[in-house]
């Protein structure tokens, strides 16, 4: 094996155990977002939350894809959009949200148990 | 090969780990670390590291008010910085490129290929 294939797989071993010690960091991210959906749906969604949600999304867009998954950083990317700026959010943007959550999760859950 | 030491500051835990391995796959490339806000000024100037990768988006002191800070610092001054960024509005990428950074990397960044951006940015060498 080449010096240089030996490096590219201990790296990638290595961030791999990073995500198994530091997921929860992910997931306690996901449930912020999760809790923001909730009070929009249920209409009350306050500016604290809605701001922490659109924080965490911000962190999970930029981190997910290095860790391996791109598509949780697109769909990460997805809801930053919707909680970031000014606009007034709806319940029908709290169900979008839930919906790209479950996507999320799913994601997740797929890599890790492959 | 020769030594380069950088100092990584973000406020995400699991990404200055995985800047540091990543950037520790080259032979010489020393990582150290420092708390974001007014430290990161403090570090550099004891550090005198080859350059500094900075977080754009941080609670403490976000990366351009870093920047700025290590610019008004005679000892730090000529320490070149590049800023890695989650945001892909076109808004903060134009406002980024007005400060002088030695470059703008894009967030999520793939650890393998990390090094190579680095140096290619700063004009460094490496295998």
């Amino acid at each position: 094996m080449s010096e240089t294939l030996s490096n590219q797989m201990r790296v990638k071993a290595l961030v791999a155990r990073i995500w198994e010690q530091k997921k929860h960091l992910t997931l306690n991210s996901v449930a912020a977002i999760e809790r923001a959906s909730s009070a929009l749906i249920a209409g009350s969604l306050t500016p604290e939350l809605r701001g922490e949600a659109a924080i965490e999304s911000h962190k999970l867009a930029g981190a997910l894809g290095t860790f391996g998954f791109p598509e949780g950083s697109r769909l990460s990317r997805l809801m930053e959009e919707i909680l970031t700026g000014e606009a007034d959010l709806y319940r029908e943007d709290g169900k979008r949200l839930a919906e790209i959550l479950q996507q999320l999760r799913r994601e997740l859950d797929s890599v890790s148990s492959s | 090969m020769s030594s380069k030491k950088i100092l990584v500051v973000d406020d995400q835990d699991e990404i200055r780990e995985i800047v540091a391995i990543s950037l520790e796959q080259v032979d010489g490339w020393q990582v150290v670390f420092a708390v974001p806000g007014p430290e990161v000024i403090l570090r550099a100037e004891s550090e005198q590291p080859d350059a500094i990768i900075l977080d754009a988006n941080m609670p403490e002191m976000d990366g351009p008010t870093t920047f700025q800070r290590l610019r008004a610092n005679p000892s730090t001054q000529q320490i070149p910085v590049i800023l890695l960024t989650a945001s892909v509005l076109t808004e903060d990428l134009r406002r980024f490129a007005k400060f002088g950074f030695a470059a703008v990397l894009s967030k999520p960044f793939d650890p393998l290929t990390l090094p190579a951006q680095v140096a290619l940015a700063l004009g460094w060498q490496i295998e």
